[in-house]
């Protein structure tokens, strides 16, 4: 019973992530697009939605090209590592109090551990990690200090009363700008730098492989979107501090405050508060 | 021109993929801890009285408020090496 709820709850974890996935593609491009004043995909379903699936389906058909004189299985297992180790972060992402896969008591280790290897090491890659990896690892030893616990369910409990960004707004800075030199992002895209590298790492890779490498790309995207809204903008916490508002409410309007507190107990705490602050951040990205 | 709404209707779906997999977690946890919150950052502790729980009341989450242990509780700890003599 116990092995059946937890591939229940993996799936429920990993299917939803990958379909965010495909879907963070499409913003990028649409986004992308409007702010170029073009239309960004449009003819694949509503409003070009299911563009991401067409091309995922058109990679798949296509033929894969290996190098001959390429390491075969490292060629085709590196895009399948960084795949699932980027998906693997994932699971120590805390929902709600109570909602998670794993309630890992080193939860923010593992996600260090993690989002590192997630990342591919050839040389240019690597110069910018050292450079970068350690501020972010840095910044999210203050915020472990400041909570002291590695738990991640604890460290967002603890912005409970204020959101870790009003204290640490410069160091949010410094973390959301490592955070894109992280993912190989516009400014910070050494690794493939598109005017000097054509594709840069993915230059070799086709097909289905090349899936793999692309959705472990935006997979690490979201995820450290998210790891961003748990370390500074409280997580799954409502945006304003429930407490302050009905004490606010109450003192302007004189409203009873146990109603207050039944009306907005829902709203305390709840998962789509975290994909809110985390679909900002992805639009910030972009 | 700012961003047009088709260019949002994606952060709408990636909101509501977040939603499924929360609000499905939720259900999940709390079919599997008998109908109550799921429990989050256990120590030692808390893992050894949730085993007691358990031989007490059969289940993780199970609490009692019996005085007297049920029979054979005396004689079921938990050994994970040697094998059990009853």
């Amino acid at each position: 019973m116990i092995s059946i709820i937890s591939v229940i709850e993996g799936l429920l974890l990993i299917v939803p992530a990958l379909l965010s996935v495909a879907f963070v593609t499409i913003a990028e491009r649409k986004t992308m697009a409007s702010m170029q004043r073009r239309l960004g995909p449009n003819a694949v379903g509503y409003y070009g939605l299911l563009q991401a699936f067409a091309d995922a389906l058109k990679l798949l058909l296509k033929e894969y090209v290996a190098p001959t004189q390429a390491n075969i299985i490292l060629f085709f297992i590196g895009p399948m590592i960084t795949l699932i180790f980027s998906l693997l972060g994932y699971l120590v992402v805390p929902f709600d109090s109570g909602i998670f896969v794993s309630d890992y008591s080193l939860g923010m280790l593992y996600m260090l551990a993690v989002s590192s290897l997630a990342t591919y090491g050839s040389l240019r890659s690597t110069a910018q990690l050292i450079s970068y990896e350690l501020i972010l690892s840095s910044v999210i030893i203050v915020i472990i200090l400041l909570t002291g616990n590695l738990n991640i369910i604890t460290i967002v409990e603890s912005q409970r009363i204020v959101d870790f960004l009003l204290p640490l707004f410069p160091l949010f800075i410094i973390f959301f700008i490592g955070s894109i030199a992280e993912t190989n992002r516009a400014p910070f895209d050494l690794a493939e730098a598109e005017s000097e590298l054509v594709s840069g790492f993915m230059t070799e890779h086709s097909a289905s492989v090349f899936v793999f490498f692309f959705l472990a790309e935006y997979a690490s995207i979201i995820l450290i979107c998210v790891l961003n809204s748990i370390l500074f903008f409280g997580g799954y916490l409502c945006i304003i501090p429930v407490e302050l508002l009905i004490d606010i409410l109450y003192t302007l309007f004189g409203i009873n405050s146990s109603i207050l507190q039944d009306i907005f107990v829902n709203f305390s705490s709840s998962p789509l508060n975290l994909a809110f602050k985390t679909a900002l951040l992805i639009f910030v990205f972009i | 021109m700012g961003v047009p709404f088709e260019a949002l209707l994606p952060y709408g779906i990636i909101i509501t993929m977040f939603g499924v997999s929360g609000y499905g977690l939720h259900y999940v946890k709390r079919f599997a801890n008998d109908g109550k919150k799921a429990r989050w950052n256990r120590d030692l502790w808390d893992r050894q009285m949730m085993e007691r729980d358990q031989r007490i009341t059969g289940s993780f989450r199970g609490q009692s408020s019996n005085h007297q242990a049920p029979t054979g509780f005396d004689v079921s700890n938990p050994w994970k090496i040697e094998s059990r003599i009853y």
